[in-house]
């Protein structure tokens, strides 16, 4: 499915504001728990993972010493060694690939994986990141000021967005029978791994599909 | 606090770093071994399925709870948009829009 350059510019800019209010929440989250302003705009600088820094501060909040809760985070992290294999596609090996592996998020992946050719994956990947890279921290920082006068943000239903323009993105790609087969057990394994693994490992369980693929041609 | 102040310092920077790692090495990895075809398909499969997998997460669970019947419905009513080939910030908007409609009228 080709997309329209404007549209695909018009999309990104649109989850780049949700990523951006959802960035909101997680700065009043931090000043609700009383936590410094450094430690929040810090982890959205220098960590640039929603769902990490959400329980990095979550656990420190509660008392957790901080570097269990960092290797919580980097559990939860993992799934970026199967994103790092995939952009290396689209994405040329020289100096900018250093800061092209720290925009390396779900968002960018996915609008980077979606396109058609790879220059335009590679366009689509670098806009996408650099949005969130400059979005994110930019509502951390204005959530954290605003503090408790955020209503829940949750009642506008930002957190829809993400997982509806990860299936937007994806869909096309579950043409080909075999992604799709391999997408849909992935996704059954993981949740029937739920009540057995830690945070952050069910969604690696989707790995073992791809065995499934592989044999059957 | 200042002591506190300095392991929350450390904690943070063992996640940054942690994290740069795991993105850079997935990335390096690839560029070391030449794929064949065939692989690549894989690469490209491994983080459809590992997006795929989130999707659905992120659509049936708020942290590591339900997160109701509003957001189920947006999700879906988005994903019938995407596949009438509805534009991407339609599915935006309408995921955003029907979960907010849903949850205003009392449906959690």
């Amino acid at each position: 499915m080709p997309i329209a350059h404007s549209s695909l510019i018009k999309a990104i800019m649109l989850i780049s504001i949700a990523i951006g209010i959802v960035g909101i929440s997680l700065g009043s989250v931090a000043a609700s728990f009383g936590l410094p302003i450094w430690i929040p705009v810090l982890l959205s600088v220098s960590v640039l993972a929603g769902a990490a820094e959400f329980t990095f501060i979550g656990m420190v909040a509660s008392g957790a010493h901080p570097v269990f809760a960092a290797c919580t985070g980097i559990l939860i992290n993992l799934r970026h060694l199967p994103f790092g294999l995939s952009v290396a596609e689209f994405i040329q090996n020289n100096r900018l690939k250093f800061l092209a592996c720290h925009i390396m998020n779900d968002e960018s992946v996915m609008f980077g994986l979606s396109q058609s050719d790879l220059a335009l994956k590679a366009k689509a990947y670098w806009f996408c990141g650099i949005c969130v890279a400059i979005f994110w921290p930019l509502g951390v920082t204005l959530g954290y000021v605003l503090g408790r006068y955020i209503p829940d943000i949750y009642a506008f239903g930002i957190n829809a967005a993400f997982p509806a323009i990860l299936f937007a993105l994806i869909m096309p790609m579950l043409k080909n029978k075999i992604t799709r087969r391999r997408a849909f057990i992935g996704a059954g394994l993981s949740l029937a791994s739920i009540p057995f693994l830690a945070t952050g490992l069910p969604v690696l369980v989707s790995m073992l599909s791809l065995i499934v693929g592989r044999k059957s041609k | 606090m200042n002591d506190n102040g300095t392991i929350v310092f450390i904690g943070v920077m063992v996640l940054a770093v942690g994290t740069y790692l795991i993105r850079y090495a997935g990335f390096y990895l690839a560029h070391q071994i030449s794929f064949q075809e065939k692989h690549k398909q894989l690469m490209s499969d491994a983080a459809c399925v590992l997006l795929f997998t989130l999707a659905v997460f992120n659509t049936l669970f708020d942290e590591d709870h339900f997160s109701g019947m509003s957001k189920l419905i947006g999700v879906l009513v988005a994903i019938i948009i995407a596949w009438k080939n509805g534009s991407l910030v339609l599915v935006i908007l309408s995921a955003v829009g029907t979960t907010a409609v849903l949850r205003l009228i009392g449906i959690k």
